[in-house]
């Protein structure tokens, strides 16, 4: 027991008497009130719809069937044939029409590819138009007559095409 | 000392289960003591009153600190100390190094004030460092070492606020020395 008077009487001193403020400031501080409307089960409902959302939207925006990514790649390497072919080598007007045919194909593919980037049949069509490109390029004889044959054929086949197809303005 | 307040333990149970209406019963059991304490530090019934806000909402914000079974009151005192002190250091750090100005208290007319009135009229005249060391020491029952502690200070500049602020009350209470005997 402290004996200072100075203690004692500062001890003595008796509690504010200010009424208590009201809680109102520190409810709105530790529990706002949108937070607190929302109910346990509204929390719960609320959830469940935040992940079938996340789902829905992984599984559409997800990883392309196989069959999509084997032509992708498939692609890519053609691409890649391509470029180490790239280097000019002597063309017959044939071969050369052939190749500017096949590649205007390609370019009409692409657009449509544009649309439908995961559409199989035109990336299958997209791969055996660069793999017929890529035969050209390389100079095989026997693939190379056949294909200026085909392609020949094909432009023939379509009148609007064939007014545009004669060689002899190319050279 | 200040007097422990008791508090129904369910109530404390049911605030670390963030039950806000248990939270606001413990308010209502402990805010005029908290509130005295820091009104007795700060002498400024506003500021008091926003310092004890805050301890309410930091002390609900760390209730997972509590250990289990723990008295509520003293832990909730020391968060409100600590935030005033630690307003008071922030105000000014010149305040830490406040010189006593003797004539400053000398214009105080306490005859004038009822007894208990003319304490707090004193008390409320020293500068708010050593007001805060003095009521710390002698009412809180804090040490020297953990009052320099909260203000960041040494254990000397503690006793020396402290002898100060108790010569300082003495001179300004003399002529009224029955009221405090």
């Amino acid at each position: 027991m402290n004996h200072d008077p100075l203690n004692q009487a500062l001890h003595a001193l008796e509690p504010d008497s200010r009424p208590i403020p009201s809680f109102a400031p520190i409810r709105a501080r530790i529990d706002p009130p949108s937070r607190a409307r929302l109910k346990p089960w509204r929390w719960a409902f609320a959830a469940s719809i935040v992940v079938a959302v996340g789902v829905l939207i992984m599984a559409l925006a997800g990883s392309p069937p196989p069959r999509v990514l084997e032509l992708e790649a498939a692609n890519r390497e053609l691409d890649y044939a391509l470029d180490l072919l790239g280097a000019p080598r002597e063309r017959t007007p044939e071969v050369l029409l052939a190749q500017i045919e096949l590649r205007r194909q390609l370019e009409t593919l692409g657009g449509a590819l544009k649309t439908a980037p995961q559409s199989e049949p035109l990336l299958a069509e997209r791969v055996a138009l660069k793999r017929d490109l890529l035969k050209l390029s390389a100079g095989d004889p026997v693939a190379e007559s056949a294909l200026v044959d085909a392609v020949a054929q094909a432009v023939l086949a379509q009148p609007d095409r064939a007014a545009e197809s004669a060689p002899v303005d190319l050279f | 000392m200040s007097a422990f307040i008791d508090i129904d333990p369910d109530w404390i149970r049911r605030a670390r289960a963030r039950d806000v209406a248990a939270w606001e019963q413990i308010y209502t059991r402990t805010w005029t003591a908290l509130y005295t304490t820091i009104v007795r530090i700060v002498a400024d019934p506003s500021e008091a009153e926003d310092l004890a806000q805050d301890s309410y909402v930091l002390a609900w914000q760390r209730l997972y600190q509590l250990d289990v079974g723990a008295a509520l009151w003293p832990w909730l005192k020391q968060i409100g100390v600590h935030l005033t002190l630690s307003r008071l250091r922030s105000r000014a750090r010149l305040e830490l190094t406040e010189t006593f100005d003797d004539d400053a208290l000398g214009t105080i007319e306490l005859e004038a004030v009822p007894d208990q009135a003319r304490l707090l009229t004193a008390l409320y005249s020293l500068k708010p460092v050593a007001r805060a060391v003095l009521w710390l020491y002698e009412v809180e029952g804090y040490t020297h070492e953990e009052i320099a502690a909260e203000l960041e200070r040494t254990v000397s500049f503690s006793k020396s606020q402290l002898s100060r602020a108790r010569a300082k009350l003495r001179a300004l209470l003399e002529p009224n020395r029955e009221v405090i005997a």
